[in-house]
């Protein structure tokens, strides 16, 4: 039925441009209210240009318009890239599924001699990042109402977790061998792989406390979700 | 749907100051693809609402006027939300927002032919078994008109309404917007939808923009949009009513001042007497 003929008198034209401002103003509005400090950092001009190429590249196959911007991020580059990759992770964070933190007093009741096969859950809330600019640091600055961003420095870690607690997004940037066990623990590794995996300069009790160490805060952060894999909690 | 009484749209920058109380709300129309999400911020704070207030959930999605099909996985998900919240109406909008896999987040209009509303009344019946409850219908601004209607645009929502035994939600802000820019008189409007088939009413600011009125929920409601809500709810005096900002948000207090403007004209002699 959309083949009907519209209308055709001389207000036409303007009518029709109602629509398509509407159109573009919309989607504009969806992808600032997602990306806000990539677009303080871009300025208003070159946020708006960015926009408008990705609206005439992207026709929405969205049900809602809050997921409309998922790929905006192919737009740009560098520090740029990040910061929108980054963005759009704090939004999927902020309404993903809830879980239940695992806390230190169940993970007691575990059984010594199971320790080995124990196969702890991240909490389902938990997402990685990685970056190769200062991104994240620019995030913080811009957030904070800052007008110059800080220098790149290569020896800022690019390891970031993101996760959500009690309603509030929280991130913490994550040391290497971290990084390493958090991602194997990802896979539904054992905590003795995990061992392994820590393993590097250290010898087996230096890795095991090493683990025993960064687990109890894992625990602390509510970075790992209440239950173990593969058993009922 | 029963008598609702006096409400206003949940909105996020709403939630605290709604829930710390003291305000004359009676109920919270919410937008159900905010909360067709997994988890987080908006369904906790959607709980905490519900344990206080009446909820009615309306829908920007349902596309019911398109040519696509229904999309049942979204209803899926709003039948799944109904359940968890149990909202006392489940509203849409009489129109399409688009065509095949593209959305384009916008509410189109449909051309007032008896095939439109058989293929719409259609839809509505299909949806209605799929949630197990009947649905209202909103009306939309709109600004353009397809050639070769057969009848008016309120003849075409209250034949719809009959046709699908569905209610209708009217947006007065919407008539009122439509009776500029496609010159007619909104009180004709009014008067020609059936008393019974208005379960609700919507009362929104619009803009201008050169000739024509443009609906965007951004602004208090307008003197003649009062006007016009006068007539409405003396003609639809049980209808639950809501005022609707979806831009330059206020404090929730202006909101809630807006909202006792709108029990008073409806107490007003003038809608007694209508
Ligand atoms: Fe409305």
């Amino acid at each position: 039925m959309q083949r009907c003929v519209l209308t055709g008198d001389r207000t036409f034209g303007p009518r029709l441009a109602i629509y398509q401002r509407a159109y573009r103003a919309r989607l504009v509005e969806a992808l600032a209210l997602a990306y806000p400090v990539l677009k303080d950092s871009l300025g208003p001009r070159r946020f708006n240009a960015a926009a408008t190429a990705y609206i005439a590249a992207t026709p929405s196959a969205q049900r809602s318009i809050r997921w409309y911007g998922a790929s905006f991020d192919r737009g740009f580059r560098g520090m740029h890239a990040d910061l929108a990759r980054w963005e759009w992770l704090l939004g999927e964070v902020f309404d993903a599924a809830d879980d239940t933190a695992m806390t230190l007093e169940a993970l007691a009741r575990v059984d010594p001699a199971a320790w080995p096969a124990l196969r702890l859950r991240l909490h389902g809330t938990l997402r990685f990042y990685t970056s190769t600019s200062n991104a994240v640091a620019c995030w913080k600055a811009l957030g904070a109402g800052e007008r110059s961003l800080p220098a790149l420095d290569i020896d800022t870690a690019i390891s970031w977790v993101v996760w959500r607690r009690d309603l509030r997004i929280r991130f913490r940037s994550v040391p290497a061998d971290e990084a390493r066990a958090l991602a194997q623990l990802a896979t539904g590794a054992s905590f003795s792989a995990l061992c392994d995996v820590l393993a590097a300069g250290l010898d087996a009790h230096g890795a095991a406390v090493r683990a025993a160490t960064l687990l109890k805060g894992w625990i602390g952060e509510g970075l790992i979700g209440v239950g173990l894999i593969g058993r009922r909690s | 749907m029963r008598q609702l009484g006096f409400g206003l749209g949940l909105r996020p920058e709403h939630y605290q100051a709604a829930l710390e109380g003291g305000h004359r709300i009676d109920w919270f129309e919410v937008t159900t693809e905010n909360f067709l999400v997994p988890g987080g911020k908006p369904l906790h704070y959607l709980e905490r609402v519900r344990e206080r207030w009446p909820v009615a959930m309306h829908g920007v999605s349902l596309s019911v006027g398109s040519t696509a099909p229904l999309d049942f996985d979204y209803l899926r998900a709003v039948r799944e939300l109904a359940r968890r919240f149990e909202p006392e109406a489940i509203s849409d909008h009489l129109c399409w927002t688009g065509v095949g896999a593209v959305n384009l987040h916008d509410l189109m209009p449909l051309p007032f032919t008896e095939e439109a509303v058989r293929h719409v009344a259609a839809r509505v019946r299909e949806t209605q078994d799929f949630l197990g409850s009947r649905i209202l219908l909103e009306n939309v601004s709109s600004y353009l008109a397809f050639a070769g209607a057969e009848m008016r645009e309120w003849e075409f929502a209250a034949n719809v309404c009959e046709a699908a035994d569905c209610l209708l939600l009217l947006d007065v802000n919407n008539v009122y917007v439509n009776s500029v820019n496609h010159a007619f008189d909104a009180r004709e409007y009014l008067a020609s939808i059936p008393r019974e088939r208005v379960a609700q009413l919507h009362l929104a600011g619009h803009s201008r923009e050169g000739d024509w009125l443009i609906d965007t929920h951004d602004a208090p409601v307008c003197e003649a949009v009062w006007g016009l809500y006068e007539t409405a709810i003396a003609r639809f005096p049980h209808a639950a009513v809501t005022i609707e900002r979806d831009g330059h948000i206020p404090p929730l207090a202006e909101l809630v001042a807006e909202l006792d403007c709108a029990r008073a004209r409806a107490a007003s002699p003038l809608g007694e007497a209508a």
